[in-house]
């Protein structure tokens, strides 16, 4: 006879563990960290060796596993210190083997990796102590230990890192913030651009897309690396270790949304890309793909899980739109934990009946998606300025500059330029400053309130109605705008530069010839640059000019009188030899005796100027 | 239903079947030198006009009329009737009687009369005479299928022979072998019953049996009957997801609603053959597989032959402690002893190893919730048994559960997932009969009640039902200028009192 036991069917088990699981898991976070750890030991930082910043990065990992586990040891060991009766140990199972399995089978060493890959490079040890203690002590040890716990730990310990420690939360190492490149202050970018009142797509742009996307720039440890987070996101949506719905569904209404706030506020094309950049800041698809998947801390059916996902991501974005805490992705994660329970009990009828409540239920939430991006972006719609409509055959063309000052900020414009010599309009695409995107139609730009910067927007920005001539901005300096208007700050210079940057690639376009001409008579010398192209002049730039008239070099190339006496009128003669923006062939000049009413002796000297400078053009030719 | 729900489960799962070889070799006849028959139906009461002990009993002898379906009981060999020994049965899950019969080997048969009229009367009489039942494991009668109510309608014959149950082979097997059987049965049945077609689900990977249907399919051309190819999926044989997946239907209690009958096919081939020769189902082709026998195999033995002959005469077993399963590995119950005679209804034995799996926290990963073939919510049903709460068991309709055990087979943290939601079931049956109702469902009621009468002041109304509403109002009106007066007069009562 052979001996017969009884349990309970079914008697064939998947070969799916829990354990297979978890530990594929940890080895998926892990090589985020192995990223990181490359990252900061090839990088080059300042103050410090990159050595020692790759050392710390392998430092946080590991101190954090390790609290973890101690976190665990400390927990559990009161327990298992009872006699052995109370534990109900299995056949064969002595109270520390017990013990041990115990501490690895809470997976709390997750939940440590996690934490560290959280935080920013320049966070102390004992700040990750603590919030690695706090979160698995008391949030998931206390609830119940693994499988038991509300909220998730790796994003308590994170907020509780926030909270308690924000200001030793550094991205570098040591005491001073190295260069301006670096964040000064705050866990990830998104505490940058924290403040500011503007969030549609702006900030952290020192930082290019290319960058964003392969993680070239110092954040926290894990959430920078947008493209690895990618690549491991679609190998555990593959091997069915996460689910897909949640971090699609995250990731498309959080798009959706930006895409739509910043499509309706006027950014057109860029929308694309600005939504894109949201995407990679601030841990959002860290968090999407790591946390959020959460299987302790997520609804358990798929109608469920789409609500969670969307429903944080919409909190994300309206944290970071209305209330502009660093943090949104960690506070939204943490509130909808704590609507799982209620999602649940309201989608806890058969999955496979009354379909159609449940296509009602997940669509609700991309309609207010799609009616929050429509509406926020709406309410700041900034209207593209109009360019002015060029008088005569001028020819308008596109100058796309970026320019970055460590002291004036970074620009990224669009500068329309016109044969005639004058900026028609200027596009601001990104910069670096909390600038309001009224600012180029005469708005304030600065958070003061008070300043008026009516004068420089007059003089600085071209509107609907006037274009500026390039030696507007060529003579401008500092000293210039502070005399415009005291308050002016730095980044409206910024803006002069980065406008001279275009029109100084503009101009490298022309043959560019430099004349000192001496005239017969005190009053008829000139000297400047004369710019031609195609055997035609199209602009003067004069430097110094012995003339004596009433008009200034600027009001005299722009066709203004330029004799006491106002009986002459030099309209001919700046109509004919003043361009108007099609340049002026050279057979206008050569050999013209100054014949046309309203010339002058300086007029005639002017001429002079412009053949002296077309016999140079030739003979270098 | 469309198939691709990204919302709703999965349904089914691919497991791995277990079947070769033993699906491939030739059936091994076995007889026993005795027979054990049970003498008492499956609620446990014994049966009527029994047989005594000490007389000779022929292949087709009545032993005794069982008392729940009226089914008379068959010897399944022919010579004496020993003793009447205490046996475990699996049906009623204790030690009950069993007709002890000695075998002679020589199979004298009694056979009943063919079947000569085909009314429907006859047909159902015959089918109950001949003890017909369902031989895909659960022993349903099958004439009580087929005697229907006056005005179903019935237009679909749904054979299955999917058998999804991982390691057994009967129904490829014996259903391969005798299909012809099957063909002579179909066209009465379908007569009685005035179905327009058969459909004869199969799965798409047995090739034998396949190929069988499609030969006999061809030969009978009279008989509209129609081979669908099903995925190897598990749960695809059981009664509601073989239909809702066949033939996009779905029901509450019985097939019939959904205008199907649903059969085995060895139930049809043992009808057939009770048909054509009066043939009583006296022999089973049964499976013994699993890890714990030497040789897995089909074997062919009359029933009521006991479970530790055919082992022990046939290779043995494979090790000391086993695991007897009475059925398939997936729901088929563990029994706790080797001592159990073939009923009818059996389709096979798994005798597996013993096990023990640590079960690990549940991290509501929702595995269950995404494979469940009902779409229920094996998590959240665990979760409300677990503190107690029937109630929530039956608002998440724990009754519809098929306990196919799939939840527990996906679980990853190995939770007897299955076993907690049979409880819940149970308790659940009992609590809430029919008729009683939970909290949810009154509240639900009441809804719809308050809404149908919002729908009903927007109702166009006749001539009579205005005359109706208006004489109310009247007497509403009415009633509160008599209440005014009485008032009144109390008032004036009280003051004059004063």
């Amino acid at each position: 006879m052979v001996k017969t036991a009884i349990q309970n069917s079914p008697h064939l088990r998947g070969k799916n563990s829990t354990f297979k699981m978890m530990m594929e898991f940890l080895i998926v976070v892990s090589i985020l960290w192995v990223c990181s750890i490359i990252y900061y030991f090839v990088g080059d930082f300042a103050n410090y060796y990159s050595v020692q910043y790759g050392l710390k990065a392998i430092g946080m990992g590991v101190s954090c596993v390790l609290f973890a586990f101690i976190t665990d040891a400390i927990f559990y060991l009161p327990i298992f210190w009872k006699d052995e009766k109370r534990l109900k140990l299995a056949k064969g199972e002595t109270r520390v083997k017990s013990y041990f399995k115990k501490l690895i089978f809470n997976y709390s060493y997750v939940t440590g990796l996690l934490i560290a890959l959280l935080f920013p490079i320049g966070t102390p040890v004992y700040v990750l102590f603590v919030c690695t203690f706090i979160s698995v002590f008391i949030f998931k040890n206390l609830f119940g230990g693994f499988g038991a716990n509300i909220f998730n730990p790796a994003i308590i310990g994170r907020v509780i890192g926030q909270i308690a420690f924000a200001g030793q939360l550094k991205t570098y190492l040591g005491e001073n913030a190295p260069t301006s490149e670096f964040l000064n202050s705050g866990a990830s970018l998104t505490s940058q651009f924290a403040g500011t009142s503007n969030s549609i797509g702006y900030g952290f742009s020192q930082i290019s897309t290319l960058n964003l996307f392969i993680g070239n720039y110092v954040g926290t440890l894990g959430e920078t690396f947008a493209i690895v987070i990618i690549i491991l996101a679609v190998y555990l949506m593959v091997r069915k270790i996460i689910d897909w719905r949640v971090v699609l569904s995250f990731v498309v209404t959080f798009y959706l949304t930006y895409f739509l706030i910043n499509l309706c506020s006027g950014k057109g094309v860029n929308s694309f890309e600005n939504a894109f950049r949201q995407l990679c800041v601030g841990g959002a698809l860290f968090g999407a793909v790591f946390c959020l998947t959460d299987p302790v801390t997520s609804p358990v059916n798929r109608t469920g899980k789409i609500i969670f996902a969307t429903g944080s991501a919409l909190i994300t974005i309206v944290i970071r739109i209305f209330a502009s805490a660093p943090e949104g992705m960690a506070y939204s994660i943490l509130v909808m934990n704590m609507l799982v329970p209620m999602i649940d009990y309201f989608t806890s009828e058969r999955t496979n009946k009354h379909m159609w409540k449940k296509y009602t239920a997940i669509s609700i939430i991309p309609a207010a998606s799609i009616i929050l991006g429509c509406s926020y972006g709406g309410v700041n719609y900034v209207a593209p300025v109009k360019p002015v409509t060029p008088t005569g055959d001028v020819v308008l063309s596109k100058i796309k500059v970026s320019n970055n000052y460590a002291d004036y900020g970074h620009y990224e414009l669009n500068v329309t330029v016109g044969t005639d010599f004058k900026v028609y309009q200027i596009e601001i695409l990104t910069h670096s400053y909390t600038l309001e995107d009224s600012w180029i139609q005469g708005g304030s730009h600065s958070h003061v309130m008070e300043t008026d910067f009516t004068e420089f927007v007059n003089t600085y920005i071209p509107t609907a109605s006037k274009a500026i001539s390039f030696a507007t901005y060529d003579n401008c300096s500092l000293s210039d705008i502070n005399n415009i208007q005291s308050n002016s700050t730095e980044a409206t210079y910024g803006l002069v530069l980065a406008v001279q940057k275009a029109i100084n690639e503009y101009k490298a376009e022309y043959t560019k010839i430099t004349v000192d001409h001496k005239g017969t008579q005190y009053f008829d010398s000139f000297s400047g640059n004369v710019y031609i192209n195609d055997d035609k002049v199209y602009y003067t730039e004069i430097t110094d000019a012995s003339i004596e008239m009433d008009c200034t070099i600027d009001e005299f190339l722009n066709g203004g009188s330029h004799t006491t006496d106002t009986s002459v009128d030099s309209t001919e003669f700046s109509e004919r030899y003043i361009n108007r923006g099609d340049g002026i062939p050279f057979s206008v000049f050569e050999g013209t005796k100054v014949t046309v009413a309203g010339a002058t002796i300086t007029s005639s000297g002017y001429i002079d100027f412009v053949n002296e400078a077309i016999q140079q053009y030739k003979a270098s030719k | 239903m469309p198939k691709f729900h990204f919302l709703a489960t999965d349904g089914m799962t691919k497991i791995d079947g277990h079947k070769y070889p033993h699906c491939d070799t030739p059936i091994i006849k076995y007889d026993p030198d005795k027979v054990y028959i049970q003498a008492v139906d499956n609620k446990g009461l014994p049966l009527s006009e029994m047989v005594k002990v000490n007389d000779t009993v022929c292949v087709g002898t009545v032993l005794g009329i069982r008392n729940d379906f009226n089914l008379p009981v068959y010897s399944s060999v022919s010579g004496k009737v020993v003793a009447i020994e205490k046996k475990t049965s699996t049906t009623v899950g204790r030690l009950v009687d069993h007709f002890v019969i000695e075998n002679d080997k020589k199979y004298t048969k009694v056979n009943l009369p063919k079947l000569t009229s085909r009314t429907k009367e006859a047909v159902v009489d015959l089918l109950k005479k001949g003890s017909i039942v369902g031989l895909g494991g659960a022993g349903f009668p099958t004439f009580i299928k087929y005697n229907v109510k006056p005005g179903t309608v019935i237009d679909t014959i749904l054979v299955n022979a999917v058998e999804c149950e991982p390691y057994l082979t009967t129904d490829y097997v014996e259903g391969a072998r005798s299909v012809n059987d099957m063909f002579y049965a179909l066209p009465i049945l379908m007569e009685i019953v005035e179905a327009k077609q058969a459909i004869i689900a199969c799965k798409e990977n047995k090739k034998h049996l396949i190929d069988a249907i499609k030969n006999a399919i061809n030969e009978h051309k009279e008989v509209n009957a129609k081979l669908v190819l099903v995925k190897d999926r598990y749960p695809m044989g059981f009664e509601r997801t073989l239909i809702r997946e066949v033939l996009k239907r779905e029901y509450e209690v019985l097939p019939s609603e959904c205008h199907v009958i649903e059969n085995n096919i060895q139930t049809l081939e043992a009808a057939g053959r009770l048909f054509r020769d009066g043939e009583v189902i006296t022999r089973r082709v049964i499976t013994i597989a699993g890890e714990a026998v030497a040789t897995p195999n089909n074997y062919d033995v009359p029933v009521g032959t006991m479970l530790n002959d055919i082992v022990v005469n046939n290779g043995g077993y494979s090790c000391e402690e086993v695991k007897v399963i009475n059925g398939g590995p997936m729901c088929g119950k563990a029994v706790l002893t080797t001592e159990i005679p073939v009923l009818l209804q059996t389709g096979g034995f798994t005798i597996l190893h013993r096990y023990d799996i640590k079960a690990e926290p549940c991290w509501k990963c929702g595995a269950c919730v995404d494979h469940c073939p009902m779409g229920l919510q094996p998590v959240q049903i665990q979760m409300a048994i677990n503190r107690g709460d029937v109630e929530r068991c039956h608002d998440l309709q724990v009754e519809k559960c098929v306990e196919c055990g799939l939840c527990s087979f996906v679980c990853p943290s190995h939770i007897d997932v299955s076993a907690n939601v049979s409880k819940a079931k149970l308790m659940a049956r009992l609590k809430f009969k029919p008729g009683v109702k939970s909290q949810k469902e009154e509240q639900r009621e009441k809804i719809k009640a308050s809404l149908q009468k919002f729908k009903d002041l927007f109702k166009k109304k006749t001539p009579e039902e205005k005359k109706l509403i208006e004489e109310k109002k009247k007497e509403a009106k009415e009633a509160k200028l008599r209440s005014k007066q009485q008032k009144q007069e109390v008032k004036q009562t009280e003051k004059e009192g004063n």
